[in-house]
């Protein structure tokens, strides 16, 4: 397991490595969820993989590698199309899980 | 978004509600069996959202195993509103109708404006035009501009120069007036300048042709003033037109006495009606009488754009003949303005050197007036020619 994990900390580093050399970005050669945050009022996430958590006052999104958890108020999902999300709503805080 | 919710609208799309069960995963079997899921909310453990109508179809498996149950809250969109008003035949006749008297009367003229005009009134151009076909309800497409320019300003000999611009359903003339050309007098027609009033001459001033008075000659109406018969150097005359001024010191008199009694048309009663006007139309609200009546003619407009409708508004005035008897002191005040308002006529264009007035019991205004004015009148030469007679020999 503890093998596992070194393999992929080593790939990250790697990829890492790469886009940062030829100046790629990050999310297309490390397969990051791509998020664009419009105030506290809007997120469009691009790599959504799934709906971990909704509720009025949390949305908790499954991107592969991360789980994005957003936490408001009058949390809606505007669009829910393919991988991409966009949420509205008054959002407080926005959190990263592994 | 406002096109997106234009197509949305035209293809239509569900919104409904979904409780019990996994939300979540609900909507994450929606998103795998690719259905379009907008204004998703979740209050209370009720999820409201939309989706379009093919879709709404494939959500049930989502739903049966997400363990939801769904309800359609409300239908959107035009293929609702048409399956609704299927049966309404009267709106759809109604909106066909609509649309086809907006493609008909688009085609008509309904405005026609003239500009460009100063003296020439706008109803004379108007008139001349209708009497060439172009007039309000009048196709457009079937007005041949060209030759209706051209005959139009052929009749129309006050103008020099016309054009007809059509803009749907508007009509706008645009003329330039033509220039006068000043009248050329005729200086071939031998005259003498006569007198035209009895007077003492004051000024002569011959421009053309001898003069055959003195300053100071007292003459009668009719005598030679100017004379139109040249002597040349040679000793032989010739024949001219004369011209000058000839200022001469004339007496004047004028009297004036309003009747006592006098026939006069009284307004009694006066009553308005109203027309309305749509497009060629005329609708009377009431009876109209032409006879002792005005119209005034009021149109909408908006945005410098004269509509085809409007009101016209008659006032019909009844009048009764009265035998009117003055007072003396209105008599005298009337008789005051009369004499005066011909004063003002009469002395216009002359100089008055001295006036006396007088007015006696009967309220009668007399005046007599010394007046320096001009005299000279044209009076055309009676001439024969001689006839050469050529005489053969035998």
């Amino acid at each position: 397991m503890r093998k596992r994990k070194c393999r992929d900390d080593r790939g990250d580093r790697i990829m890492d490595s790469i886009s940062r050399n030829l100046d790629l970005p990050t999310d297309t050669v490390s397969g990051y969820a791509h998020m664009e945050i419009s105030g506290n009022r809007e997120v469009i996430l691009e790599g959504c993989k799934g709906v971990l958590e909704y509720s009025d006052c949390v949305i908790a999104m499954n991107t592969g590698r991360l789980t994005v958890r957003l936490c408001g108020c009058d949390m809606t999902i505007i669009s829910m199309q393919g991988s991409q999300a966009i949420i509205k709503g008054t959002i407080t805080s926005i959190e990263f899980c592994n | 978004m406002l096109f997106l919710n234009f197509v949305r609208f035209l293809l239509g799309y569900v919104s409904f509600t979904a409780r019990g069960g996994f939300p979540e995963r609900f909507i994450n079997l929606c998103r795998l069996n690719k259905i379009i899921l907008w204004d998703l909310k979740n209050s209370e453990a009720v999820i409201s959202a939309c989706t379009d109508c093919a879709s709404y179809k494939k959500i049930r498996s989502a739903a049966r195993k997400s363990g939801m149950r769904v309800r359609v809250r409300k239908k959107h969109g035009l293929p609702f509103f048409l399956e609704r008003h299927k049966r309404r035949i009267g709106v759809v006749a109604g909106a066909l109708f609509c649309a086809a008297v907006i493609l008909i009367l688009s085609t008509r003229i309904w405005s026609i404006d003239v500009i460009g005009n100063l003296s020439v009134p706008p109803e004379k151009i108007l008139g001349t035009f209708e009497e060439l076909g172009v007039k309000k309800g009048v196709s457009a497409s079937r007005i041949d501009i060209k030759s209706t320019e051209f005959a139009a300003l052929q009749r129309l000999n006050e103008l020099s120069w016309l054009n007809i611009n059509i803009s749907g359903s508007k009509a706008v003339i645009e003329v330039r007036e033509a220039v006068e050309s000043p009248e050329i007098d005729g200086d071939n027609v031998p005259a003498d300048i006569v007198a035209a009033r009895d007077g003492i001459i004051t000024i002569i001033r011959p421009f053309n042709g001898t003069a055959e008075q003195e300053i100071g000659n007292a003459v009668v109406k009719g005598d030679l003033l100017i004379s139109g018969i040249e002597e040349n150097g040679d000793l032989t005359v010739s024949f001219c037109k004369a011209k000058g001024y000839v200022v001469a010191r004339t007496s004047r008199s004028m009297k004036y006495i309003q009747p006592e009694k006098f026939i006069a048309a009284k307004p009694i009663s006066s009553k308005k009606r109203f027309i309305l006007n749509f497009l060629s139309f005329e609708i009377p609200l009431g009876k109209i009488k032409t006879e002792n009546s005005y119209s005034e003619k009021s149109e909408i407009i908006i945005n410098g754009v004269t509509l085809p409708a409007g009101i016209i508004r008659c006032v019909e005035t009844v009048y009764e003949e009265k035998e009117i008897t003055l007072s003396a002191e209105r008599r005298k005040m009337l008789s005051f303005l009369r004499f005066t308002d011909m004063c003002a006529e009469e002395f216009r264009y002359l100089e008055v050197e001295n006036a006396e007035i007088s007015v006696n019991e009967s309220g009668e205004f007399s005046g007599a007036f010394t007046c320096l004015e001009n005299i000279g009148k044209e009076h055309p030469m009676q001439l024969e020619e001689a006839e050469h007679e050529e005489t053969a020999d035998p």
